[in-house]
């Protein structure tokens, strides 16, 4: 903890990264206080108004708030970052740890299949997971997880493999120590530091990767609010000069997932042995 | 001839795995939910419409059957009908696939120009100014959406200052599209001497390629910096000082050393690109691969996605394959 | 006699976040024609830098606080403009490092980087480097040179490679040779081979040489001066035979008692746990702390060089008073 809070004082972005996604959180839970306006309600005689005291962003063309639309996507496209990326942990990990464990036939097969899964492009497969799932916040959250997954699979595997060598490993064999405690209780801690740091690089991607989603309509539906629909309903008024409805939330997408990144560094730096 | 030997145990493994990936898309897509039977003939259609439909689309026969008709079509090199263009899907990817793999290569074009700049500075000027943004352009280049970031350049460049064309598609409304030869306008209109056609279809590129390249060239800024940072510090570049080398000579070695980093990214970006571009293709109406998946999946049109996943594993192989020719060159130690 | 190099108080520091680091303190030697100096040290000595330093190609961020580096009595290394210095290094002063395939240029043929090191000091035709290269290679004792020419560094073996970095060092026939540490990771019987290369490759060109290595036996049989370092500073400076005579400094002496068949009458305790500290060097003498006679005097006051004998001088105030006279 004294660690955690030097590191903190000696490491600017380290700093940043933790008060953005302290502060998007924060937006997030108190949404309903914050938001001047009900995100869904569509205002037809408020359409198109550019920033102002009213409304801090701007309306869009159905007339609806952006500011509190800005915010309350907080809650859908944070929160699916957040979760798939934790349940893509949750299979990844115990995943990676049997892979690199049992290094045979089963270790193989599992590292197979993460490579195919891997090898098709990305976005379009998540296009497709969710078209045949359908399209809510439950499904994406599930196709980012399972999307996911390989990459913590890896990671695990590799530590697993190199600190499988070592001697205290041997040891615990030595004990008569079953395979799943020592997977578990001796390889899983120390495996898990690059994984939690490609984790918080990930929520960002999974931001990203919903934003996308749902700006070509392959993400969460329509009236909900979430940036990236956002941005695509505002794409329409670029052409008239109306910037406001596809920046806000752009700039929301953008602050957010470099939030996640610094925080990540601090991570890398906080978990790694030579730091300075 | 080691070279001839190594492409021989490629290819060989690459028509069984090609065979693969076709028969279980082929299973996969045709367990996507709804039936495309149903979506073309529309709400109102009748059931007997939609049972007459499907024994035209061939929907009605067992799954193995359908592969192997599929299999038969595809040795005669015939891909299907799209059941939402009507065109053969053979025709629309060949116009598709140039149109994406145009505008890959200019964004990756762009990605190394700005990446490598930026790293050239980091290296031999790190306090500079340029440095101080390229450090800044490193964190924010990965925290924006791409389709945010071509909207934006689409509202400054041209709606405000009027320097891009319309961002609506490859050419303008009244130029022809140059003679097709690879399907690339770029070099077609250059193979052929149409300035015009060249002229056109480069202001048009300029914009989403430049997009891309703003977001991917902080990969290729980071990879070539940290490497050329590990080379200037290396043993035999200090040593190369001692034998008294000249400067440019050191600098060319650097350089020179930094390509398989360099290669190595590229390849990776192209690969990711593939799929990745998709979301630009649609800001820009571009017309390539990305939106012609988009629509196919929107409605279920088989052929044209067994055609795309056909093409994209294509593809990907055959780019592993060239990259990995390309780092055997540049780098003596690798030996596969 | 002239004096080929003479360096005169030279230091070196690094600078980092808690102040500059030490890592030469002065450092005086120097070299005749045909001399062989032989320069012995533990690890942390400062005796790579000391080498670096002399081309005047500290690696960064090593700095070069003062001294000269003179050569052939005229020209100060370190003043020269790095246009100038480059022109000496390769061309009148050589270095031979440890490590060969680490030194090398993974991505570039041997052949090619020797005719990169012939050009970079002779105006010619590549074809021409090219021959030169293969000659060379061959004079270093690589059978089949034109075809090892065309070979990477990952291709070779240690003693191969170290054969082509020896190649580079002559290729240009300085008139100094540095060989710090040539023979640090080979195997023992390739050790005595490139030895013996380096040695016939000294005598048959005249070079004058420095020889830095951990090995007293090789210095007793080659060479004619010695001197040995600690810490970034010399501390006994003597004619090899003076110094095997009466090996004077305390320092000198632990090395002496760890050869395994030379044991001296001196008995010293080694209290080898204790480094001094680049960041925070004592005003006294840099050994006292392991130093078994250190005095009160010591630890406030730095000794310098006394005299012993006509050739041999030592750094230690228990030499301070010796019959042929006192201070330097």
């Amino acid at each position: 903890m004294k660690d955690a809070i030097y590191l903190l004082k000696k490491e600017r972005s380290a700093r940043v990264g933790l008060i953005i996604i302290t502060i998007v959180i924060m937006l997030g839970l108190l949404a309903p206080i914050i938001a001047p306006y009900d995100p869904v309600t569509a205002d037809g005689r408020a359409s198109r108004l550019a920033p102002c005291a009213e409304h801090l962003f701007g309306t869009d063309s159905n007339g609806m708030d952006i500011f509190s639309r800005c915010i309350y996507a907080i809650r859908i496209d944070v929160v699916i970052g957040v979760v798939g990326t934790m349940l893509s942990l949750l299979i990844g990990i115990p995943l990676g740890l049997v892979a690199g464990y049992y290094e045979g036939f089963i270790g193989e097969l599992i590292l197979r299949l993460a490579d195919l899964l891997q090898a098709f492009p990305a976005f379009i497969l998540a296009m497709a997971l969710v078209a045949a799932t359908g399209q809510d916040v439950k499904n994406i959250i599930y196709v980012i997880a399972f999307l996911n997954s390989p990459i913590y699979i890896r990671y695990v595997r590799a530590e697993v493999i190199s600190l499988k060598q070592r001697s205290y490993i041997e040891a615990c064999h030595a004990a008569g120590m079953s395979d799943v405690n020592i997977m578990f209780r001796q390889l899983l801690p120390n495996s898990l530091r690059p994984a939690m740091i490609q984790a918080s690089i990930n929520i960002g991607g999974a931001i990203l990767l919903t934003a996308g989603l749902s700006f070509i309509g392959a993400g969460v539906p329509v009236p909900t609010p979430e940036w990236g629909s956002m941005i695509s309903t505002g794409a329409n008024m670029i052409i008239t000069g109306q910037w406001w409805a596809a920046f806000f939330p752009g700039i929301s997408i953008g602050i957010t997932v470099l939030g996640f990144a610094l925080t990540a560094d601090f991570i890398r730096l906080y978990l790694n042995p030579e730091r300075k | 001839m080691r070279i001839l030997k190594y492409l021989g145990k490629r290819i060989a493994v690459f028509i069984p795995l090609l065979f693969a990936i076709i028969f279980i898309t082929f299973c996969l897509i045709r367990a996507l939910p709804g039936n495309p039977a149903e979506t073309i003939a529309g709400p109102n259609a009748y059931p007997e419409m939609i049972a007459s439909l499907e024994h035209q689309m061939g929907l009605d026969k067992p799954v193995l059957e359908q592969f192997k008709d599929y299999m038969v079509g595809l040795f005669h090199g015939n891909m299907g009908y799209s059941w939402f263009t009507s065109n053969n899907v053979t025709t629309d990817l060949a116009i598709r696939f140039p149109a994406t793999l145009e505008l890959i290569t200019m964004s990756i074009l762009f990605a190394v120009i700005i990446g490598v700049f930026f790293a050239i500075c980091k290296a031999y000027k790190p306090t500079g100014i340029i440095s101080r943004v390229a450090t800044v352009y490193g964190m924010l280049a990965g925290a924006f959406a791409d389709f945010w970031l071509g909207l934006m350049l689409v509202f400054i460049l041209f709606v405000k200052l009027k320097v891009v064309p319309s961002p609506i598609g490859r050419l303008d409304l009244f130029v022809t599209a140059p003679q097709h030869i690879t399907g690339m306008y770029l070099i077609d209109s250059l193979l052929t001497g149409n300035m015009v056609a060249f002229a056109d279809s480069f202001k048009h590129i300029f914009l989403p390629a430049l997009t891309l390249g703003l977001v991917h060239g902080a990969a290729f800024m980071k990879m070539t910096s940290s490497t050329m940072g590990e080379i200037i510090e290396s043993d035999y570049i200090h040593h190369a000082r001692s034998l008294g080398l000249p400067k440019k000579k050191i600098i060319g070695h650097t350089f020179r050393n930094t390509v398989p980093a360099v290669v190595m990214t590229v390849g990776s970006t192209y690969s990711f690109l593939l799929g990745g571009a998709v979301l630009i293709e649609n800001v820009f109406a571009w017309g390539g691969l990305g939106q012609y998946v988009t629509t196919a999946l929107a409605n279920k049109d088989y052929a044209a996605l067994q055609g795309f996943i056909i093409v994209a594993t294509l593809f990907s192989l055959v780019l592993y394959l060239i990259i990995d020719l390309i780092m055997m060159a540049v780098d003596p130690r690798i030996d596969y | 006699m002239k004096k080929v190099l003479d360096v005169k108080d030279l230091h070196v520091y690094f600078p980092t976040s808690n102040g500059d680091a030490q890592i030469l303190n002065g450092v005086n030697i120097s070299l005749n024609e045909r001399e062989m100096l032989g320069l012995v040290g533990e690890s942390g000595s400062g005796k790579s830098v000391l080498a670096s330093a002399i081309l005047g190609n500290v690696k960064k961020p090593g700095t070069i606080g003062s001294g000269q580096v003179i050569l052939d009595e005229e020209t100060d290394v370190l003043k020269l403009s790095e246009g100038d210095a480059q022109k000496i290094r390769g061309q009148e002063i050589a270095l031979i490092a440890a490590n060969a395939r680490g030194h090398l240029n993974p991505l570039i043929t041997v052949g090619q980087q020797l005719s990169e090191a012939y050009m970079a000091h002779h105006k010619c035709h590549k074809k021409e480097a090219w021959q030169k290269a293969v000659e060379m290679i061959s004079a270093v004792g690589l059978t089949d040179a034109e075809l090892r020419a065309k070979a990477y560094p990952h291709e070779l073996s240690g003693g191969q490679a170290q054969r082509c970095m020896i190649g580079m060092a002559l290729i240009n026939s300085p008139h100094i040779l540095i060989a710090d540490d040539a023979t640090n990771g080979l195997d023992v019987t390739v050790q005595a081979q490139i030895m013996d290369l380096i040695l016939e490759m000294i005598r048959s060109r005249d070079l004058a040489s420095i020889f830095i290595t951990h090995d007293l036996g090789v210095i007793a049989q080659c060479c004619q001066k010695i001197a040995i370092m600690y810490c970034g500073q010399i501390v006994e400076y003597a004619s090899v035979a003076s110094f095997f005579d009466n090996v004077a400094h305390p320092y000198s002496q632990i090395l002496i008692n760890s050869l395994p068949d030379r044991r001296d009458a001196v008995n010293v305790e080694d209290n080898s746990s204790f480094k001094p500290d680049p960041l925070n060097l004592s005003k006294g003498c840099l050994f006292c702390e392991r130093c078994k006679y250190a005095s009160d005097r010591c630890k406030t006051e730095q000794p310098p060089m006394f005299k012993v004998s006509e050739d041999h001088e030592v750094k230690c105030f228990m030499y301070e008073d010796v019959k042929d006279g006192g201070i330097e």
